[in-house]
């Protein structure tokens, strides 16, 4: 009998000209968009110098900052007191001020100090310019005290990347977003699709037929589980395709960690469904109640380990924040089941919780 | 009398402080056409939850076939066929999917094949039809597309609620021959409606007022019960001014408002020569009307019913 409810609600997608699209061109779509706009490694940033040594080292530093990639300069001045207007006039991000006596100092052996000013308003592409900014002052030292062949300077601050060699933040970004899509897509449309017949009034049709509770839920359910199925397919793939990125570890484990991950966004789906009377309802409850806090509480924007200790507790009922480590793991770190079956294990057993709740939600009766 | 199919007693079902179905008992003969009447907002379609076990109600039992149906509402889920109100068909599966699929869900041997299906279409007139979305189909037609899927199974009992609502009077008179087919095929009928032309085709009738029933009966037994003396029908423009005077009138028994005209009951015993003499006289320059005695209605009844259940606040069987 579940095999008709499969067969009805696939002949249902088929014929909906808008939901196709929705459901397979719009993960590729999201994929594009976040892939290509979610790139938190600043290039371009647009900087001020304020040369107040005007020596030929300062010059120097000033024609390095230009050939590196990440700085467009946006002009020179030479005094202090116009920075702020300077900024505000030229829309320079930071300003790197190249204090009186930098060339002497330099030539001295002596350690000089460059302010950097950056608009904080963008904190993370603020820490991160900064973060170049000193590595190209102190790459120029370097070269320039060994050039005068004066013992080197020992510079301690050499941070190392593991993971992400590159630092490419798109590479961060693709794994979160398989996360992302396919708990939009399988979340929404559960909901919807279960709601639709509340609203619709076929429910009620249902649930006078010999159907069982469980036949009508795995019928509602198991076609948006292999539509999620084929969303993880297509998205592993364009991430490849499109963006090169390659799994570092096992293709099948993830996607056994992925449909452990479906079972718990198709549950939450039924579930927001049971507290829905109709659609908008179902796709407001998803959005507030569901994305929103999975999208801010799983480590897909914010760092978990950043989070205050009493939102971080929040964060362990989130299916979506155990995936995304598993997600990055998979894919940037080669990670494998020893490293990741706890992250596994929550999701099951949340997965479950969060079933049990549904199905005890769902009564085959009416209200 | 045949065996009762359906027995009902002491059903009550509340929302809040609201008693939407109060102390109901009744019973359903095997095979007949069973109609449960009331205005909007009677009862009848919690009622009728209740009896298909969609519902749980609060006090009181329904057997169906001997099935505890508020017990184990799944067991009698293959012996009945139920129509909802706003019958809910896939409107965005064609006629044929949508009887493959309801017919699916009950393992319906004639729905399984296409030729099968395809008898049963032309058998409700949607011959030709098949492929067309149910959403397509005009009100009357996927009113009979959707009887052949609550019936796919030849279930012993079919449950329609209100299956006529907002459906053209010929539509109608289609929809109830293949209703009545189906109670001579041995089905079990239970159908509301607020329509009181349409009770008059059934074997009994339940009355349903504010959640209790009021009467019941056979159509015509109700009306011989009930309305004991004759009734005219005045109409033109003197009814309403007679309609004022009336009320005063010792030999009038009862009199109701249909629309321009009124319906007078007298004293048994009372000719039209008689009636419209007296008429004449109360109606002093307002001679412009005409009287006629006419058969009794079930409007004449109920109407009649309501009334006095309301004055006296308690049921009157």
């Amino acid at each position: 009998m579940i095999g008709h409810m499969i067969k009805k609600e696939f002949r249902q997608l088929k014929r909906d000209k808008r939901m196709l699209p929705i459901v397979f061109i719009a993960p590729v779509f999201q994929l594009l968009l976040l892939g290509f706009a979610a790139n938190l490694d600043p290039q371009n940033i647009s900087l001020l110098i304020c040369d107040l040594d005007r020596s030929p080292q300062s010059l120097e530093l000033s024609q390095e900052i230009v050939a590196s990639d990440y700085f467009i300069p946006v002009g020179t001045i030479y005094n202090l007191s116009e920075i702020a207007q300077e900024m505000e006039r030229r829309k320079a991000s930071a300003t790197m001020i190249v204090p009186k006596g930098f060339g002497a100092d330099l030539k001295a052996g002596r350690s000089p100090v460059i302010p950097y000013l950056v608009d904080g308003s963008d904190s993370t592409t603020a820490a991160i310019a900064t973060g170049y900014a000193g590595n190209i002052v102190r790459r120029y030292g370097l070269k320039y005290l060994n050039a005068d062949s004066l013992p080197p300077l020992r510079v301690d601050v050499q941070s190392r990347i593991f993971f992400n060699p590159a630092l490419v933040s798109r590479d961060f970004m693709i794994p979160g977003l398989l996360a992302l899509v396919l708990m939009v897509i399988t979340l929404v449309l559960t909901s919807l699709a279960v709601v639709k017949e509340k609203e619709l009034g076929t429910m009620e049709q249902l649930i006078v037929t010999p159907l069982s509770t469980a036949d009508i839920i795995y019928g509602k359910l198991i076609p948006f589980a292999m539509i999620g199925v084929l969303d993880i397919l297509l998205i592993m793939a364009a991430s490849r395709l499109i963006f090169g990125l390659e799994i570092a570890g096992s293709f099948l484990l993830l996607f056994a960690f992925s449909l452990l991950f479906l079972f718990n966004t198709l549950g939450l789906g039924l579930l927001v469904s049971t507290f829905s009377g109709n659609q908008q309802q179902a796709m407001m409850a998803s959005v507030l109640f569901v994305m929103l806090p999975m999208i801010m509480l799983s480590g897909f924007v914010f760092p978990v380990e950043n989070m205050p200790a009493a939102i971080r507790v929040l964060t362990y009922a989130m299916p979506m924040r155990y995936y995304l480590v598993i997600v990055r793991g998979i894919y940037l770190k080669g990670a494998g089941m020893s490293e990741l079956w706890e992250e596994g294990l929550a999701m099951l057993i949340l997965g479950i919780l969060i079933t049990v709740i549904s199905l005890l939600r769902f009564r085959k009766r009416l209200e | 009398m045949g065996e009762h199919i359906i027995e009902v007693s002491s059903l009550v079902k509340r929302f809040g402080d609201f008693i939407a179905v109060d102390n109901v008992s009744f019973s359903v003969e095997k095979g007949s056409l069973f109609g449960l009447l009331g205005a909007n907002g009677a009862g009848k379609t919690t009622l009728i939850r209740m009896l298909c076990g969609l519902m749980a109600a609060d006090a009181g039992s329904v057997s169906l076939a001997g099935i505890d149906v508020l017990k184990n509402p799944e067991e009698v889920k293959m012996r009945i066929g139920y129509m909802s109100q706003r019958f809910s068909l896939y409107r965005d599966l064609t006629a044929d999917e949508n009887l493959e699929f309801f017919g699916g869900l009950y393992g319906a041997r004639d729905t399984e094949g296409a030729a099968g299906r395809s008898r049963i279409l032309d058998s409700v007139g949607l011959a030709g039809m098949e492929n067309t979305l149910a959403g397509d189909l005009p009100g009357g037609i996927s009113q009979r597309l959707a009887l052949a899927c609550a019936m796919s199974h030849n279930p012993a009992v079919l449950f329609l609620d209100e299956p006529t609502a907002g459906v053209d009077p010929v539509s109608r008179r289609r929809f109830w021959d293949l209703i009545h087919e189906r109670a001579e095929e041995g089905t079990t009928v239970l159908v509301t409606t607020h329509y009181l032309d349409e009770a008059e085709y059934c074997n009994d009738i339940v009355l349903m007022h504010s959640g209790r029933i009021v009467a019941d009966g056979g159509p015509d037994e109700m009306k011989r019960r009930i309305i004991s003396g004759p009734v005219f029908e005045i109409s033109g423009s003197g009814a309403s001014f007679l309609e004022s005077v009336l009320e005063d009138e010792s030999w009038v028994i009862e009199f109701s408002l249909f629309g321009d005209s009124v319906h007078i009951q007298t004293e048994e015993g009372m000719g039209l020569i008689d009636v419209k003499s007296r008429l004449l006289t109360l109606a002093g320059n307002n001679q412009d009307f005409e009287i006629e005695h006419i058969t009794p209605s079930l409007e004449d009844v109920f109407l009649r019913i309501i009334d006095q259940s309301e004055s006296e606040g308690e049921a009157v069987i």
